[in-house]
């Protein structure tokens, strides 16, 4: 039933023994990227991927995550781990009231209002400064501690804890997915995506369904915020900005949007060849764009469907079997 | 009892009048067909019926419950549930995935249970797992089990259809011209097939059809529309030789009325 | 007070109509042809760069400049149907958003680049001596961008309404499979009306060089807006673009004249949740009849 579980279960398992392996800091900060994007991505991917709606919103959920995580620990002074299910669930409660609001119009209206939600949301955060500190953002968020019995146990001095607990958001996130994928609710949702008139002829409710996968994403690009506040510890408005939007949408695209393991190709390729243009000084962007053209043009189902092309020209072993589900 | 009993519906698109006062009762088992020119708002009937569309006025009652203002989906949980004119399957999907993602009703658990999952939700997967695959058999579809939908031909694609419709576990099926593009040969497989649908799966069927033999050969009883009006009804025999029904189909009923429903 | 509203009110128009002419561009593009077009900005943008090349750089008569900028765009755009839409078209909305945001992200560090990141007025042959009508000022510049952007819209409604192409392109976008059946080549149609679309963006972007400054950092705020006026118009009404666009100029101008500068920008993506959740079919179409 899940093709997907072993190559998943393979890559927990080298996950796992990679800072065991190799200890350089550079290289680490790119694994935790890589693993915070997985997150990211994956979040985005449970809307745009199984509901099929495009929704441009989404970082203001990662945005918001972001936000409660600053606030509680620096303003609040609220305890890392407290802050990090708030920011969850804020993220979750926006989520609902959002997509109570807009899951109601079809495709293109949806696309541009969920975009202008996230728009209000960021100007509203660089004008409101009594608050949100205006464009000066958040710095110096605390790193989270372990304590047991009065005794800091694990201080997140170095990169490798954070490793860690990225690893871990990427395997509840990809667990709570991978149950959701292959339940009913699942196929639902791609009922939904594939034909919504003839979903609700079978009896599915795509409006319902559609606000649990809103909210379930919604949920968990507030953890990833979390993550992202404490990590690199800053917040400015720019997380509601366009850039995470346009990052976490093409890592899902490239990597194979409607698949588990999509966004986690994407995530790692994206992070990776983003910091090897760095080569290509000025015009990495460019290239950027350019590689970007190409892969939709070549791959529109992503990188995860290249072993099936491949197949169907008898270049990689098995039976021609397709599908995206 | 009828099962489905329509009393005076209306439906008007801006000074359009699609459907006039269409009064039609359909019982437990029977085969009734719908036929009638383009635009006579057969169709249209079955967007009303289903909750697509809100009639504008009238009354639809399934299983004696009022269905009226229900939404589709909850019209289809009542075990009343339709098919498409054109072409309609989840295209990305498997032919057998297509048909387990029909069977939504049976395999439905509470939202935390998808996370949180006991022997009961394995039991209902397993139970509309069977389903699917004995629906898969019924259709003759087993040797196209893992082919994506998209890549099937025309033929089995209009049986692909027709397994989605019987995943809801439907009481009775709305079938929006199920033998529209079938040769010959598949439209007498048809046949034999809704008669089974029917017979030994004990579903009431309303068709829309305009293979007229198809219409003569299964149905019970014909309903005729033209210009949104019902204009006849009775047996295959009668309505065969019903001098207005005759008009309607080689007289002025041709030119291209009303326009297309939003189906 | 009046006069400095009618001040602001004429200001308004001024932005209103670049931003009507964007819009304009995107209801083809996104309206019509149903495509989540991220590059609108940089099509916008990239007006403005190449009429500096022209102008500015190769001193070429400013305005033999517009007819060049519009003659090279509306190919550039004819290529980018052809090169990036066209392979797409049917598929899912996210394939050609992506492929625009591809576009997008190339065009404006390409700009970037070349253009240079401080901002760069056109060398236009007008005289900065304001014009005073009554208790209004105005210059040259402006008067001329009003003109060129009004003569633009008309232009492009009577080339949809009167031309053998505009009648094609009613067909395709009302009901594209009977269009095909009495013989319009629907592709054709397509491209050329994205490159119609782009032309459009890039007038605007020309206007603004010469009244204002070219600065390729303004494309991605140009997008959004055009989409917000776009929604504000009703998505497929050509007219109602135009008149939504020079609403918001004039409504962002006596707001950031009167309330405050800091939130104008919102006021644009707070009218378009308003408008999808009360009027979806624009603030100047008529509610469809049921």
């Amino acid at each position: 039933m899940s093709s997907q579980r072993l190559p998943l279960l393979a890559l927990l398992a080298a996950a796992i023994a990679l800072p065991l392996v190799f200890r350089g800091e550079y290289f680490m900060h790119l694994m935790i990227m890589v693993l915070f994007y997985t997150v990211l991505a994956s979040s985005l991917n449970i809307v745009t991927g199984y509901i099929g709606q495009l929704s441009l919103g989404h970082a203001a959920f990662f945005g918001i995550g972001c936000y409660a995580a600053a606030m509680l620990t620096l303003d609040a002074g609220w305890s890392v781990w407290t802050a990090m299910i708030i920011a969850g669930l804020a993220a979750a409660v926006a989520g609902f009231v959002i997509g109570y609001i807009t899951l109601r119009l079809d495709g293109h209206y949806f696309v541009l209002i969920t975009l202008a939600f996230a728009e209000v949301l960021r100007l509203v955060v660089i004008n409101w400064e009594e608050v949100t500190r205006g464009p000066l953002g958040f710095p110096n968020i605390p790193r989270p501690s372990i304590v047991l019995g009065g005794e800091v146990m694990v201080d997140f001095s170095s990169k490798t804890h954070f490793y860690y607990v990225a690893l871990v958001l990427v395997v509840i996130t990809l667990w709570a997915k991978h149950r959701f994928v292959y339940s009913a609710m699942g196929r639902a949702s791609v009922a939904i995506r594939e034909n919504p008139r003839l979903a609700q002829s079978v009896g599915i409710d795509p409006f319902y369904y559609s606000m649990v996968a809103f909210v379930l994403g919604a949920f968990f690009a507030g953890l990833s915020g979390w993550f992202y506040a404490h990590y690199i510890s800053y917040v400015g408005p720019d997380v509601y900005g366009f850039g995470f939007m346009v990052t976490m949408l093409i890592m899902i695209a490239v990597g194979g949007r409607g698949t588990i393991v999509g966004p986690v190709i994407g995530a790692a390729i994206i992070t990776i060849v983003v910091e090897e243009l760095r080569f290509a000084r000025e015009i990495r962007l460019s290239l950027f764009g350019l590689l970007l053209m190409l892969s939709i043009l070549f791959f529109p189902r992503g990188l995860v469907s290249v072993p099936d092309l491949l197949r169907r020209r008898g270049w990689w072993p098995g039976a021609g079997k397709t599908g995206t589900a | 009892m009828a099962l489905l009993e329509i009393d005076v519906l209306s439906k008007s698109f801006g000074g359009l009048q699609a459907v006039r006062d269409i009064s039609l009762a359909v019982d437990d088992g029977e085969i009734v067909s719908l036929i009638g020119p383009n635009g006579a708002g057969k169709t249209t009937v079955f967007n009303l019926v289903t909750g697509y569309l809100p009639p504008s006025s009238g009354r639809i009652r399934f299983a004696g419950r009022d269905i009226v203002g229900l939404k589709p989906h909850t019209i289809a949980g009542l075990g009343l549930v339709r098919t498409f004119q054109i072409t309609n399957v989840f295209p990305a999907l498997s032919v057998f995935d297509n048909i387990v993602a029909a069977h939504y009703l049976k395999a439905r658990v509470p939202l935390w249970k998808t996370w949180f999952r006991d022997r009961a939700v394995a039991a209902r997967e397993a139970t509309a797992h069977a389903a699917a695959e004995e629906v898969m058999g019924f259709l003759g579809l087993g040797h196209r089990r893992d082919m994506t939908a998209e890549n099937l031909a025309y033929g089995e694609l209009r049986l692909l259809e027709l397994a989605i419709g019987l995943g809801a576990g439907p009481r009775m099926l709305l079938l929006d011209e199920p033998a529209a593009g079938l040769n010959t040969e598949e439209s007498a497989r048809l046949v034999t097939l809704l008669r089974e649908i029917a017979g030994t799966r004990g579903i009431t069927i309303l068709i829309v059809e305009h293979d007229m033999n198809v219409v003569m050969e299964v149905s019970h009883r014909v309903v005729v529309m033209n210009f949104g009006e019902k204009i006849a009804e009775g047996s295959p025999e009668h309505v065969r030789q019903h001098e207005q029904v005759i008009e309607a189909y080689l007289g002025r009923g041709f030119e291209d009325e009303a326009p297309a429903t939003p189906a | 007070m009046l006069d400095v509203a009618l001040q602001f009110l004429v200001n308004g128009l001024v932005t209103g109509s670049f931003y009507a002419l964007m819009a304009l561009g995107l209801a083809m593009i996104f309206g019509l042809m149903e495509v989540v077009n991220f590059a609108h900005g940089e099509f916008f943008v990239m007006g403005g760069v190449v009429a500096y090349a022209f102008c500015n750089v190769l001193g070429v008569d400013f305005y033999l400049t517009i007819v060049i900028v519009v003659a090279l765009m509306f190919a550039f755009g004819a290529a980018t149907d052809y090169l990036l839409i066209r392979p797409l078209r049917g598929q899912h909305l996210l394939s050609t958003a992506l492929v625009t945001i591809g576009l997008s992200i190339f065009l404006i560090n390409t700009m970037l680049l070349t253009f240079g990141t401080s901002p760069q007025g056109l060398d236009a042959p007008f005289s900065r001596k304001p014009i005073i009508i009554g208790e209004i000022v105005i210059t040259e510049g402006r008067l001329f961008a009003i003109v060129v952007g009004a003569v633009a819209i008309v232009a492009t409604h009577i080339l949809i309404q009167k031309t053998r192409l505009g009648r094609a392109m009613r067909a395709t976008f009302q009901q594209k499979e009977a269009a095909a059946l009495v013989g319009v080549n629907v592709e054709r149609v397509y491209t050329l009306t994205f490159a119609l679309g782009t032309a459009m963006a890039a007038i605007a972007g020309v206007l603004l060089g010469a009244v204002f400054v070219i600065h390729p950092s303004t494309a991605e705020l140009a997008t959004l807006k055009a989409f917000v006026v776009v929604i504000l118009g009703g998505m497929t009404n050509l007219p109602g673009a135009v008149a939504g666009g020079l609403l918001l100029g004039v409504v962002e101008s006596l707001w950031g004249g009167f309330v405050s500068t800091g939130y104008m920008d919102v006021i644009g993506f707070a009218l378009v949740i308003f408008i999808l959740l009360f009027r979806p079919y624009g603030l100047f179409a008529p509610r469809p009849g049921r």
